[in-house]
């Protein structure tokens, strides 16, 4: 059912939440992206009380179909709420419903930001930036900003957590062994076997590095959940899979060959260099990524993408949602597989110098 | 059943007459769709055609397992993905070997079918690196 139809009961709603008087909203239609939740574009005037004067907001509620991973519009307003209160640049999160009453399911009213999500128009206003000259290497720059915004989350931890946050599943020494746990399970969920992960899975059980920090992490924090204008950051999207987890997921998470949209060599998120986000994140936090650590996680981020890829395609044959769109998504989890098989590999091969450093050191030799 | 036309005439002819004739005059979110149906019709192309290819993984798993060739694939996959669940494969063993080197064969089998360019690139990455 449309929000359309249910434009005298949300006046109402903001009316009460507000304690203004709304002179007009202005419904302007559904946003694009947003594979799992609906985002509708609002255009509020109230008159009086501390919010007066004209709002350009954004409407989040559920799509027909959900993931077996994503939380619901009132936790996610929670998590909002905290990464705001800890100085993350997000929509600032307003109000929710959470009784399903007003629009017929549970919503919640941000500020909506301007700019844009999209990854290529991201890309590509980062590369018209650079040819322009305006700003020197503007993907550095921006990495290096995504650096200190997610190091500004990562400043959430459990025994400080605000008591909205008591929803979250706590997580310990053990984090990586319940993530197997909870990816076998998610394998089990799904129609056809899948061999790879199953042998991933059991790579990251005998690799796990101990977990030397519990943090609120995103868990999504790539291109697509970054909103950008004129190659600035706008605001960080999202965060319906956050949760208590190792900051370094969320670092290996943007790191990950899967979320570089073709920009491979830019290993930080398809935009800049890893020693631009590192350092970024070390200004804010004091704490340098143990690259190793994150190359890690990286490898969970292509084994976790795979799984959430097959879950797309099961929303559209199982799910009833008919996506040509889900359909194609769910092959990526075969990008993710090959990627899992020679990563892991790369994992495990102490580096080598290269062919070319070598014959620099015997020639040097050589002439010794 | 049909002989001619076949399957793989008709989803040919389909992807042929969808390119040359629809594509051109779609624009926008409708260009996108006709994009998409085209890459699933190739897809579906690709696999059809690949019946070696199945025939060969599961022929490849039940040397692996040691057992009789499952009935079809995902009977065969199922087996596997148990076997690698319960540790058949102790690392650092020839077995071990043999199953990454199944796995990354049948991955990059998989992959060329839905997307070359995707593994063209790693590769020309790989290369460069040496």
């Amino acid at each position: 059912m449309s929000i359309l139809q249910h434009r005298t009961a949300l006046i109402d709603f903001i009316a009460r939440q507000s304690g203004a008087k709304v002179i007009s909203l202005e419904i302007e239609g559904k946003l694009g992206g947003g594979a799992i939740q609906e985002n509708w574009a609002l255009t509020l005037e109230l008159g009086g009380g501390a919010l007066d004067g004209e709002h350009r907001l954004v409407l989040r509620t559920d799509a027909a179909t959900g993931i077996a991973e994503s939380r619901s519009r009132t936790q996610e307003f929670a998590l909002i709420k905290a990464a705001h209160d800890a100085g993350m640049t997000v929509p600032e999160p307003l109000w929710m419903d959470d009784s399903g009453t007003v629009v017929g399911k549970p919503f919640t009213i941000l500020r909506r930001l301007s700019g844009v999500a999209e990854p290529r128009l991201v890309l590509g206003q980062i590369g018209a930036l650079a040819d322009s000259g305006e700003v020197e290497e503007p993907g550095e720059v921006l990495v290096r900003h995504l650096g200190q915004e997610i190091a500004r989350l990562h400043r959430v931890v459990p025994e400080r957590a605000p008591a909205s946050l008591g929803f979250l599943t706590p997580a310990g020494d053990d984090l990586i062994r319940q993530r197997v746990a909870e990816y076998r399970h998610w394998l089990d969920r799904l129609p056809e076997a899948q061999p790879v992960l199953e042998w991933a899975l059991n790579w990251i059980e005998e690799r796990a590095p101990s977990v030397e920090r519990i943090t609120l992490c995103h868990r999504d924090f790539r291109l697509g959940n970054i909103m950008i204008e004129d190659g600035a950051l706008s605001g960080i999207l999202d965060f319906e899979f956050a949760g208590w987890s190792d900051p370094d997921e969320d670092l290996g998470w943007f790191c990950a060959r899967c979320w570089r949209f073709g920009a491979y060599d830019k290993e930080a998120g398809g935009l800049g260099s890893k020693e631009a986000f590192f350092a970024g994140y070390a200004e804010v936090s004091g704490r340098r990524p143990d690259p190793q650590r994150v190359r890690f996680w990286e490898i969970v981020a292509a084994l976790r993408w795979a799984l959430i890829a097959l879950d797309q395609g099961e929303r559209c044959f199982a799910g009833g949602e008919r996506k040509i769109e889900l359909a194609l998504t769910s092959l990526r989890a075969i990008e993710c597989e090959y990627d899992l098989l020679l990563e892991t590999e790369a994992y495990d091969t102490p580096p080598q110098p290269s062919r070319h450093k070598m014959q620099k050191e015997n020639a040097a030799e050589g002439e010794g | 059943m049909l002989d001619r036309p076949g399957a793989t005439d008709l989803l040919a002819l389909a992807i042929e007459t969808l390119q040359e004739r629809l594509l051109p005059h779609l624009k926008g979110e409708d260009k996108l769709t006709g994009l998409l149906i085209a890459r699933a019709l190739t897809v579906a192309q690709a696999d059809g055609s690949d019946d070696h290819a199945r025939q060969h993984s599961i022929a490849d798993i039940a040397r692996l397992l040691g057992t009789p060739p499952a009935a079809d694939l995902p009977a065969a996959k199922k087996q596997l993905a148990a076997a690698i669940r319960a540790h058949r494969f102790v690392p650092g063993t020839p077995e071990a070997v043999r199953l990454r080197d199944h796995l990354l064969s049948d991955t990059a089998a998989r992959l060329r079918l839905v997307n070359l360019k995707y593994m063209a690139a790693r590769q020309r990455r790989a290369e460069s690196s040496v």
